[in-house]
């Protein structure tokens, strides 16, 4: 099967979707044909669709969100770029109290058909302002769908999803993914949402991971493997809504778990992956449940201190290790 | 500095906790912070933390003690520091023993509590679901944690041991009440017997004139000695011993579906030719599993014979509420003296178990002696 990079299959299947569908179009920062995003992502597509269809936007995080609310309500299938994920903060008002309330405050007469897509993660030196993961807050608000892809094959399928739904979505995306190679059928498919995939299966502890910190989970069952221990690793895909029968179905199997997450601990995804765990799974359990997750800590500009905060291969081995 | 270690207040309605494990001995030095004593109160135990550093110099309650919430459990000074007056009132007015009136904590809950195994719930579950008490279970995992493969590994050394299953019978009709019924007795009738050995000579001679079985022969002797002898013809209910009027005998029947107990009323009324056809009848009904409720229902007393299997002499189970019955073993040819000289008799052991909440042993062999006396001369 050919392969693509995690970039190059969200540009497939943004293009796919502009082509099959003419009320898709893009907004954003630089996405246009002077710079193609500040990833990529976008590249090339203003001059294949036109400025109109790409567009670029004025700094204001707050004024593109608004502006797909509204063109999302009328009629159109916006997919808003945010440069980087923490700078949603200054859309927070847009994204979960306009967008995630409006279907339901006004009664269902009209559907937020909005795709919000934005990239987390740190371990690019980009410093505190342009490195964080905070897929939680948007958990945590009820109205918004999250999706959190750690495969090119995964971010196709899921933006293709994302795009042909009716509610808005938050579309989370990793830096360190976009270089990331994985073999993406020439068909055409769409990957449902609430459908937890297993990227390994094993017998002995299961991780849960999100985003890149399911190519450290695999690196580590690999290790792990050499070492005698089999590791199941399930990576959720969307997080809202969540499988969380596939989640419990693995901690059956296995009755051990580690959650790693790169977002903060306290209050994290990884607590309320452990609470449904706790919730559903209790009886299963054969060791306490252990959380792999990012200290509770601006992340550091220096190097060698945002390395150490970033939970790595080491961590997730010894937390592992801690519980078979 | 002399500091007073107290019972602490667990909950805002613990009154008084018990102390469970003292972790340092008198002369022992501490610091501060460090887990001094283990407390239980009603709810959780609780290790109280050094409150000062220092030696401890006197435990003023030990294990097992139950002390007022701010009670003083113990006492931590410097090596030659004076202490206040060691009598437990002058130390402190608030340790005082619980009143004897306030139930007690219980020492069960302390040995519960001290128990506590530690295990996975993926191997509570597994033990919950094969019935293992995971107290027999052996913990592999650090700190003798008990874990889901140890459950395993227990069940399966387990199932090499126990013999293999042919097949399984539930317990049902007959053999369930009778399961019931013995195990009621035997948990709250405590059993004595006494056994006499009796000549059946005459009783084998009225049973060929008279055309009457053994067992009728007895029951007729056994209702005439229990009108002398009422209290074995009693039960015991709560604090009351009830005599009853009427002596209702029951004879134990051995059929297929197991054993039932047809019940001869006012069989001391009865003459023994009344006694032979009413018991003739029941027996009949019984074989073929027609008995009413009412010919089961009444019994005071119950005489049950294994003779005809060869049985000498066994100890039987009262029928409850009953307060005694009488075993009937087999009748042999023996040689027995009379007069110094040998002769062979027709020999019967009769074992009689009794209550003995309701009775002793005197009244008891009094009875059985005249069960005896009239199967002698009848």
């Amino acid at each position: 099967m050919r392969e693509l990079t995690y970039r190059d299959a969200l540009r497939e299947a943004l293009r796919e979707e502009m082509l099959r569908d003419e009320t898709v179009f893009l907004l954003g920062e630089d996405i246009g044909r002077y710079w193609g995003g500040a990833f990529k992502v976008t590249k090339g597509l203003a001059e294949e669709f036109g400025d109109d269809r790409v567009r670029d936007t004025p700094i204001s995080e707050s004024a593109i969100v608004g502006a797909a609310v509204g063109a999302a309500i009328t009629g159109m299938r916006p997919v808003a770029e945010i440069m980087f994920g923490d700078l949603s903060a200054l859309a927070m008002d847009q994204i979960c109290n306009q967008a995630a309330k409006i279907c339901y405050m006004f009664g269902g007469q009209t559907k937020v058909p909005l795709v919000v897509r934005t990239p987390f993660g740190a371990g690019v030196n980009i410093a505190s302002h342009h490195s964080q993961s905070l897929e939680a807050w948007f958990m945590h608000t009820p109205g918004l769908l999250v999706a959190v892809p750690s495969t090119p094959f995964d971010a196709k399928g899921l933006l293709k999803t994302a795009i042909r739904g009716s509610n808005p979505v938050m579309f989370f995306e990793h830096k360190l993914l976009y270089p990331v190679k994985g073999e993406v059928p020439d068909e055409n498919y769409t990957i449902p949402f609430g459908l937890a995939d297993v990227k390994l299966e094993g017998e002995d502890a299961t991780i849960f991971a999100t985003l890149h910190m399911v190519q450290k989970a695999l690196a580590a069952a690999q290790e792990l493997r050499k070492q005698g221990t089999s590791v199941e690793v399930i990576d959720p895909r969307t997080l809202v809504p969540l499988d969380s029968k596939a989640i419990a179905k693995s901690v059956k199997k296995t009755g051990r778990i580690v959650i790693v997450t790169e977002d903060s601990k306290t209050a994290g995804t990884s607590a309320e992956i452990a609470a449904i765990i706790a919730e559903e799974a209790l009886d299963y359990l054969d060791a306490p449940i252990r959380r792999v997750a990012e200290p509770d800590a601006p992340i550091p500009f220096s190097p060698s201190l945002e390395q150490y905060v970033i939970p790595d291969e080491k961590a997730i081995i010894r937390a592992v290790k801690e519980v078979v | 500095m002399v500091t007073k270690v107290v019972m602490p207040r667990l909950s805002l309605t613990m009154k008084a906790g018990t102390v469970v494990t003292w972790f340092k001995k008198e002369g022992e030095a501490v610091k501060r912070g460090d887990p001094l004593v283990e407390v239980l109160s009603e709810k959780v135990t609780y290790d109280v933390e050094a409150p000062s550093s220092g030696i401890l110099r006197k435990i003023v309650e030990t294990e097992g003690a139950d002390v007022l919430v701010a009670g003083i459990l113990g006492i931590i000074a410097e090596p030659n520091e004076q202490l206040p007056e060691t009598d437990e009132a002058a130390v402190s007015p608030t340790s005082e023993r619980i009143d004897a009136a306030t139930p007690p904590l219980k020492k069960e809950m302390v040995k519960e509590v001290r128990e506590r195994v530690l295990a996975s719930p993926a191997a509570k579950r597994l033990a919950r679901e094969h019935d293992v008490d995971i107290m027999e279970v052996k913990g592999s995992s650090p700190r003798g944690r008990i874990v889901e493969a140890d459950v395993r590994q227990y069940l399966e050394e387990k199932e090499v041991h126990a013999p293999r299953v042919r097949e399984v019978v539930h317990l049902t009709g007959i053999r369930r009440t009778t399961a019931e019924r013995v195990s009621l007795s035997a948990r709250t009738a405590p059993h004595s017997t006494v056994t006499m050995e009796v000549d059946m000579s005459s009783a084998v001679r009225l049973r060929e004139k008279a055309q009457v079985s053994h067992t009728d022969i007895l029951v007729k002797a056994v209702a005439h000695a229990l009108e002398e002898h009422r209290s074995l013809n009693s039960t015991l209910k709560g604090e009351q011993i009830k005599i009853y009027e009427d002596i209702n005998l029951g004879v134990a029947v051995a059929t297929e579906k197991g054993l039932v107990v047809p019940v001869i009323k006012k069989a001391n009324t009865k003459s023994l030719v009344q006694v032979a056809s009413t018991l003739r009848g029941l027996v009949e009904k019984a074989r073929e599993g027609r008995l009413t409720k009412e010919e089961l229902a009444g019994g005071t007393f119950t005489i049950t014979n294994l003779g005809m299997y060869g049985v000498e002499v066994f100890i039987p189970i009262i029928n409850p509420p009953e307060a005694a019955i009488l075993g009937v073993g087999k009748i042999t040819q023996k040689p027995v003296t009379r007069n110094s000289k040998i002769e062979v008799k027709p020999m019967m052991y009769l074992s009689l178990s009794y209550d003995h909440r309701i009775v002793d042993g005197a009244p008891a062999a009094k009875f059985l002696q005249r069960v005896k006396q009239i199967l002698e001369k009848s």
